[in-house]
C-alpha cells in the first residue's frame, strides 16, 4: 500500500457511500474519519472553524468507541448545524476518548454542500491494524 | 461476513420466484421474490437476494420472506422487503426491518391546472418552490415546535400540525392511518432524537427525497382516474420525504439496543443488521411505541411540505390552493411496520407487518380506506427517478392474499453514486433534462449526477411487474416537469 502514513477517502457502495480512514497512531485514525464523515456533507475546503467543542466518550472497546466517536460528530452536526472540519484527539486509551472538534455554523452562501448522512451503519464495518496502520471501514446511510 | 453463494431461484411463475427453505437450514421459511427475468438480472448484481433469506431466519416469521421487484441492498432487510411476523409464535420485530428513514413516504395532490398553463411560468413555479421549501444539508425549517409541543407532534402527528395552520382536516383523510399512528410514546424517544428533529419540520432532506411537479401523461383505468379527478395532460404535485434525523436517531438507538439484546431473548440472525426482539419483550414495546412517534413525525413533516408548496402555488398563480383543486389524493408510508389483521391457514391472525421500502396496497373494501375511495382499493403512490415516470395504482384482493397487502415503493438504485458522478463526467444531467423538458433544481454540489435517470432501474418495468402480478394496479402515470431536490 503506498499511502501517506494517515489519511481518508470515500468508496462506492450501491445506494451508500463507504468511508475509509487510517493512520500510524489510533488517534490519528479517528481524526482522518471525522475528516472523511465531513468530506461526505460539505467540500471541507469551504469551511473555516470558528467554534470549538469538547467531546468525552466512554466505551468497551475500540471499535465500540470508534463508531460512537462518528454517531458523536454526526449528531453535533445535525442538532447543532456546525460544519466540522478539525478534529483533535487529546486523549484516546483503554475505549475512553477526549476530544476537541473545531467547525462553523452552516452558512449555505459560503459552504459547498454535499449529502446528508442518515446513519453511520454497523454493516461491513472493519477496523483493523497492520505493522504500521491503523484502518477502518464504515458504510454512511444516505 | 457471509460468503456469497449463489442462490437458488425456484421459478414459479413469470412474476414470481423462490429462494427454497433448504437453502440454509436457519430459514423459516422460503422467500419469494416478485420480478421477471429482465429485473432479475440487476437483481442478482448485489446481496439483494442472500439478506431475503436472512431474513426468513426472524423468530416468528410468517409464510415468506417476501421481495418486490424494486429489491436492492439494504443494511440487514433488502430494500423492498417485507416480513410478517406472529406475536404468538415469539415473533420479533426488526428496526433494521423498516429501515433508518421511518416512515419515509410519498404524497401524491391533484390540480385543475393543465400542462400548458403551467409550462410558461415553469421555471419560476420551480425556482420559487426551491427558494420556500427548506432542502438539502443541514437546512433548518421555519417551522418551530417548543418543548411542550414535541410530545405532541410525536402522538398525533399530521394532526397536530394541521391544528397549527399547516393544511385542513379533509387532509388527514387521504393519508395512510390518518396520519397517525395510535400507541406512540414520547418518553420512548432519547433526547437526541428531539434534538436532531427540532428544527427539522417541514424540510425536505437530500438523497433520493424531492419535490415534484408533474404531468398525467397516461391513463390506464378511467374509470378509477376520473373517481381521483386525474385527467391526461393535468398537473400534479409528489413529495417524498420521511421523518429526517428524529427518525434516523430512533432507528439507530433500537438498534444498538437490540444488538445487545440478542444472546438475552437467545436469537440467533446472520446478520447482526438483523437485531431484533420479542414483540412482547420490553425492548420491542419500546421500539414499536418510538417508531411509532417517529412515523407521526414524518406524517407531520409531510403535511408540513405539502402546506409550504400549496402557499408557492397560490403566490405563483394568484388563486387559492382550494381554487387550484390541490386536494390530497393520498399519503403513503414505506418504511414502516404496522400491525394489522391477515388470514394465514385460513385463520384470522394480529400479525406485524414490516414493510421497508414497501407501500402497503390494501383492497377495495377495505375498513382502512378512505370512503370516498373504499370501492376502488387503496390508492398507492410510486416515485420513479426524475427523468422518467410515477405512477398511482390501486391495492388489490390479491395483494392482501399473497403479500400482506403490499406492493412496491419506486424504481430502486442500480448504480453506485460515484459510478453515476463518473458516467455523467462531462456532460450536464441538468441540461438534459432541460431539453427532455424537465426542469431540476439541486442544492448538492453532486446531486444531480448521483439521482441522474440511469442510475435507476425504470419504474415502468417495476411497475409492469406488481401489475402483471396482481399485487396492484396501474391507474394513470405521471411525468416529471419540475424536480426539487437537497
Amino acid at each position: 500500500m503506498t499511502r501517506s502514513s494517515r489519511g481518508y477517502e470515500t468508496f462506492e457502495h450501491t445506494a451508500d457511500i463507504g468511508i475509509r480512514a487510517w493512520g500510524s497512531q489510533f488517534s490519528e485514525l479517528f481524526e482522518e474519519a471525522g475528516k472523511a464523515l465531513f468530506s461526505v456533507l460539505v467540500n471541507l475546503k469551504t469551511v473555516s472553524p470558528s467554534q470549538k467543542i469538547k467531546i468525552e466518550l466512554n466505551r468497551e472497546s475500540g471499535e465500540e468507541l470508534f463508531l460512537a466517536w462518528l454517531k458523536e460528530l454526526l449528531f453535533i452536526f445535525d442538532a447543532k448545524h456546525l460544519f466540522l472540519s478539525k478534529f483533535k484527539i487529546i486523549d484516546l486509551n483503554l475505549g475512553k476518548l477526549t476530544a476537541e472538534v473545531e467547525g462553523e455554523p452552516i452558512d449555505r452562501g459560503k459552504h459547498i454542500l454535499g449529502k446528508e448522512v442518515k446513519a453511520i451503519t454497523h454493516h461491513q464495518f472493519k477496523l483493523v491494524q497492520d505493522k504500521a496502520h491503523y484502518f477502518a471501514e464504515v458504510i454512511l446511510d444516505i | 461476513m457471509q460468503t456469497v453463494k449463489e442462490i437458488p431461484l425456484k421459478k414459479i411463475d413469470d412474476y414470481r420466484w423462490e429462494i427454497p427453505r433448504d437453502f440454509d437450514p436457519g430459514m423459516r421459511v422460503p422467500g419469494r421474490i416478485f420480478c421477471d427475468e429482465k429485473l432479475l438480472e440487476s437483481v442478482r448484481k448485489d446481496q439483494a437476494l442472500l439478506q431475503v433469506a436472512n431474513v426468513a431466519h426472524l423468530p416468528g416469521i410468517v409464510n415468506y420472506s417476501l421481495a418486490m421487484p424494486d429489491i436492492h441492498w439494504g443494511y440487514g432487510f433488502p430494500i423492498g422487503g417485507v416480513a410478517a411476523t406472529d406475536p404468538d409464535q415469539g415473533g420479533v420485530i426488526s428496526p433494521g426491518g423498516i429501515g433508518f428513514d421511518i416512515n419515509c413516504g410519498v404524497r401524491l395532490i391533484r390540480t385543475n391546472l393543465s400542462f400548458s398553463e403551467v409550462q410558461p411560468k415553469l421555471k419560476t413555479l420551480v425556482a420559487t418552490l426551491f427558494n420556500q421549501i427548506p432542502c438539502g444539508v443541514g437546512q433548518s425549517g421555519e417551522i418551530r415546535i417548543s418543548q411542550t409541543e414535541r410530545a405532541k407532534v410525536v402522538t398525533q402527528g399530521a394532526k397536530f400540525v394541521i391544528k397549527k395552520g399547516y393544511g385542513v382536516e379533509e387532509d388527514l383523510q387521504y393519508t395512510e392511518a390518518n396520519g397517525c399512528l395510535e400507541g406512540a410514546d414520547p418518553d420512548t424517544v432519547s433526547e437526541r432524537a428531539y434534538q436532531r428533529g427540532a428544527d427539522q419540520l417541514g424540510t425536505l432532506g437530500s438523497g433520493n427525497h424531492f419535490l415534484e411537479v408533474q404531468t398525467i401523461d397516461k391513463i390506464f383505468d378511467s374509470e378509477a382516474a376520473e373517481r381521483f379527478g386525474l385527467r391526461e395532460g393535468e398537473v400534479t404535485l409528489m413529495i417524498h420525504s420521511g421523518s429526517r434525523g428524529f427518525g434516523y436517531q430512533v432507528c439507530d438507538d433500537f438498534l444498538d439496543i437490540m444488538r445487545h439484546t440478542l444472546n438475552k431473548y437467545h436469537i440467533k440472525v446472520p446478520d447482526v443488521q438483523l437485531a431484533c426482539a420479542p414483540l412482547i419483550s420490553p425492548e420491542g414495546k419500546r421500539y414499536i411505541a418510538a417508531m411509532r412517534a417517529a412515523a407521526n413525525y414524518a406524517w407531520a413533516n409531510r403535511q408540513c411540505l405539502m402546506h409550504l408548496a400549496r402557499n408557492v402555488f397560490e403566490k405563483v398563480f394568484s388563486r387559492s390552493w382550494q381554487d387550484l383543486g390541490m386536494h390530497l389524493i393520498y399519503d403513503v408510508a414505506h418504511n414502516i411496520a404496522k400491525f394489522e389483521e391477515h388470514k394465514v391457514n385460513g385463520k384470522e391472525k394480529l400479525l406485524c407487518i414490516h414493510r421497508k421500502g414497501a407501500t402497503r396496497a390494501f383492497p377495495p373494501g377495505h375498513p382502512e380506506l378512505p370512503e370516498a375511495y373504499r370501492d376502488l382499493g387503496q390508492p398507492v403512490v410510486i416515485p420513479g427517478d426524475m427523468g422518467r415516470n410515477s405512477y398511482l395504482l390501486l391495492g388489490t384482493s390479491q395483494a392482501f392474499d399473497e403479500t400482506f397487502g403490499t406492493t412496491c415503493h419506486g424504481a430502486g438504485r442500480v448504480m453506485s453514486r460515484a459510478q453515476a458522478v463518473r458516467m455523467s463526467h462531462g456532460r450536464s444531467i441538468e441540461q438534459e433534462l432541460e431539453k427532455q423538458g424537465t426542469i431540476v433544481m439541486a442544492r448538492g454540489y453532486k446531486g444531480i449526477a448521483e439521482e441522474q435517470p440511469a442510475a435507476y432501474k425504470d419504474i415502468n418495468d417495476v411497475v409492469r411487474v406488481v401489475h402483471e402480478a396482481g399485487i396492484a394496479k396501474r391507474v394513470v402515470r405521471m411525468k416529471p416537469m419540475g424536480v426539487i431536490k437537497g
